[in-house]
């Protein structure tokens, strides 16, 4: 599993493995309210909640990773694998980007296995670090490192000059964002991770060394530990030992103190600073210091897990007071109402393990739009297979465009009565320059399912234009994509077209991944769950590529509507229409019926 | 907005009929769809050696597959196509995994049916496609001959000189 972000190169693979420990085997995505079963596994809340609802049916429930028989009575909060992903999730940026600053001046055969091996040397010889803490048995330690002893062969004169240079701007990155990181975890979540560099230069030897390292004594103890900066301006003497905390009966290095307050060992010239900074008297961070103590703190909340229901005792409207009793729809079939009931004990049952301050109604908008997003994707999947079905023998298709049409001529407003039926950046609403602008605020402003869709699973730059609900986004919006930077060295792109799915467009697609090889925390609707991106990305690559499907977001300006067709499972083959030469296609059948 | 978003189920309702969907039975309130796309990015980024796989058209439900035959088994050098459709409940349920390329294997019968416990009953929503396929990889080169859906190939499987010459013969055919 690799993950794109992370700089290329062969100590990718490594960052990757620490992404996946801090991944739910079920759902590929950093955890969510992990949960244990008795076997000691863990998995987001919703996830094993809805794994096991479905496997308890058939009476076999096991736990997905080792079989180990299991029942949703044994799950348990994980507080301390929670609070390890939100923290890492927090400082994973500013590990990427460290990395981004680092990896490149490496040589270029390293790394890989040297790197591990080094890692394991390390923790050896470093008898205060690995002894004391026990740290190697924690899972999520990454060390970069970056070592250029002329021993270590191939690397010229310039090279370790160019090295030099780099590491000392790396270095002075460090310190400069070791603040903001700071800032972040303290301001995040319950964030107990911190990020501790280490920046050494003595003579030719050039030490970088990231560590993200576990404390030995998160989650169990209850003294606040906070990440905290240490080390003023100085890359040579920020040697920071930082949250490797000690058992508070260690002795401490010469030169360190134990914050009274924390107990993390502090330099002692920076200890004011750290009480300052960390303990102000009359403390305004309660909410941080609440989440710290490791006792749950659990907010008065009416919540309430709906009772488990045996539907085959239920007569229809026995179910239909149920799900009204809750506040949720009885729209749809019967089979209908059972999963909405299911996945609304499911979102109330993550919510109490989440200790999410809700109200039921909330739970229940919350299923309520996750349903209509969920039945968008599956609708413009749909559609667009149809679509392609129909677009060979393309009579049938413009007979639903004329049909459409007409009906919607009769229903569109004076005002806008020409907006759909030719899309071209010519006719144009005044907003739509605003709609190639996007801002991110908006795209949960999002009106009708369908826009809700696209904003849930396009990046934000489609979300928001989507959001806008106005204006020929065709052009503009697909355009902005085409701007970004595109990595050249596509090895997947090219692996893929080896494998040669070709078919139909498939081209295309299969050239687009490579091209977001780039990492793109930008662009993602969320930043650090770059899956939710992919579709985002892979359009934008192939913008950038070819330019086709530049009219691939239609919209129905008089009512809002937007179709956005790199909306989730709708990305792999948008080109396909294209390939066959139709270039707009008018969704008018549908998007009436929506509006 | 809010009428509107209140409106909207019966939106859906009213406009699913003629788009005919493909599923009437929805999609898991999990995203299904977030976990197939993760997963095509990790394949895509990852250089799995000898396997590969990508969406099938506009639905991510089904993907093509490609593996190659493992170094140092009989199946070296050829590679097979492979189609995996996924269930609206995935990865509670099973993806349905077939040869779409003629495999000439124990395991796999003549419509491309693939005999392995972890696409059955030992599937676990642990597992991805990634998994599967290497399984499939390996499943090439040490099949299970105890319950062959091929019993020509199971029986031949022991005189690995004639597999080989039967194998190959089989998949020249098909290159034709």
């Amino acid at each position: 599993m690799e993950d794109l972000d992370w700089p290329a190169g062969r100590s990718r693979s490594t960052f990757c493995q620490l992404d996946e420990l801090a991944k739910c085997p079920i759902c590929h995505d950093f955890y969510r309210v992990p949960l244990s079963l008795s076997c000691g596994h863990a998995y987001c809340s919703a996830c094993i909640r809805s794994y096991l609802g479905s496997q308890e049916l058939q009476g076999d429930a096991k736990c997905p990773q080792c079989r180990q028989a299991c029942d949703s009575r044994d799950l348990r909060p994980c507080h301390p694998l929670k609070d390890l992903v939100e923290g890492y999730t927090a400082a994973r940026l500013l590990l990427i980007q460290t990395a981004q600053l680092v990896i490149p001046a490496e040589p270029p055969q390293p790394l890989g296995r040297r790197m591990s091996q080094r890692v394991q040397k390390r923790q050896r010889s470093s008898q205060d670090e690995g002894a004391k803490h026990g740290t190697q048995q924690q899972p999520p330690q990454l060390v970069a490192r970056k070592d250029r002893r002329p021993r270590q062969g191939p690397g010229s004169r310039e090279t370790q000059d160019a090295g030099h240079a780099s590491t000392r701007s790396a270095s002075t990155f460090i310190d400069m964002t070791k603040e903001d990181c700071g800032r972040e975890l303290r301001s995040g979540r319950a964030a107990r991770s911190g990020l501790a560099s280490d920046a050494r230069e003595d003579g030719s030897d050039l030490d970088i060394e990231l560590s993200l390292s576990s404390d030995s004594s998160w989650g169990s103890e209850p003294p606040s530990q906070k990440p905290k900066r240490q080390g003023g301006g100085n890359a040579t003497q920020s040697n920071v030992t930082a949250n490797k905390a000690a058992p508070k009966d260690s002795k401490l290095p010469p030169g360190f103190a134990e914050c009274p307050a924390c107990s993390m060992r502090v330099r002692e010239a920076l200890l004011g600073e750290h009480i300052d900074r960390y303990h102000p008297v009359g403390g305004n961070d309660d909410d941080f210091q609440e989440s710290r103590k490791g006792l749950p703190v659990r907010k008065p909340t009416s919540l309430e897990v709906p009772p488990k229901v045996a539907f085959s005792m239920l007569k229809n409207k026995e179910v239909q007071a149920k799900l009204s009793f809750y506040g949720l729809p009885t729209d749809g079939k019967r089979q209908d109402w059972e999963r909405r009931y299911n996945s609304f004990r499911v979102e109330v049952q993550t919510a109490l393990d989440g200790e999410e301050n809700v109200t039921m109604e909330q739970l229940a908008r919350r299923v309520r739009s996750e349903e209509r997003k969920i039945a968008a994707a599956a609708f413009i999947g749909s559609r667009s297979k149809k679509a392609e079905e129909t677009v060979p023998g393309a009579s049938s298709f413009e007979q639903l465009i004329s049909t459409a049409r007409a009906r919607n001529a009769k229903k569109a407003t004076a005002a806008q009565p020409q907006a759909r039926s030719v899309p071209q950046p010519q006719q144009t609403l005044p907003s739509s320059g605003a709609a190639a602008q996007p801002k991110q605020e908006e795209s949960c402003a999002s009106d009708g399912m369908l826009a809700t869709a696209a904003a849930a699973a396009a990046p934000s730059h489609v979300a928001a234009l989507v959001s806008q609900g106005q204006g020929d986004v065709s052009d503009e919006g697909c355009r902005e994509f085409s701007g970004q930077p595109v990595d050249s060295n596509a090895q997947p792109h090219a692996s893929l077209k080896n494998g040669g799915h070709g078919k139909g467009g498939v081209q295309a697609p299969s050239a687009c991944p490579g091209q977001q090889l780039q990492p793109r925390s930008g662009c993602s609707g969320q930043g650090q769950h770059p899956g939710a991106a992919l579709a985002g990305d892979i359009r934008g690559g192939c913008e950038a590529e070819g330019g086709w499907g530049a009219a691939k977001v239609t919209k129905k300006a008089e009512k809002g509507v937007v179709f956005v067709h790199a909306a989730g499972q709708d990305m792999p083959g948008l080109q396909t229409r294209n390939d066959l030469g139709v270039d707009e296609v008018p969704d008018s059948d549908q998007d009436e019926q929506l509006a | 907005m809010s009428t509107q978003i209140g409106h909207s189920p019966t939106r859906l309702a009213a406009h699913s009929k003629p788009a005919q969907l493909p599923n009437s039975t929805h999609v898991d309130s999990h995203a299904v769809t977030k976990r197939l796309q993760s997963e095509l990015m990790s394949l895509m980024a990852s250089a799995d050696p000898g396997v590969s796989a990508f969406p099938d058209g506009d639905s991510l439900f089904s993907w093509l597959g490609t593996i190659h035959g493992a170094k140092g088994t009989v199946y070296e050098g050829l590679s097979y196509k492979l189609s995996l459709k996924f269930p609206t409940d995935y990865p509670f349920k099973a993806p349905l995994v077939k040869f779409e390329t003629a495999c000439f294997h124990p395991n796999v019968d003549q419509y491309g049916n693939i005999c392995l416990d972890i696409l059955k009953d030992k599937w676990s929503a642990a597992y991805s496609v990634r998994t599967i396929l290497l399984s499939l990889q390996s499943l090439l080169g040490e099949p299970n001959n105890d319950s062959p859906l091929n019993a020509y190939a199971a029986k031949l499987w022991e005189n690995q000189a004639e597999y080989r010459r039967v194998l190959h013969k089989k998949y020249s055919e098909l290159q034709k």
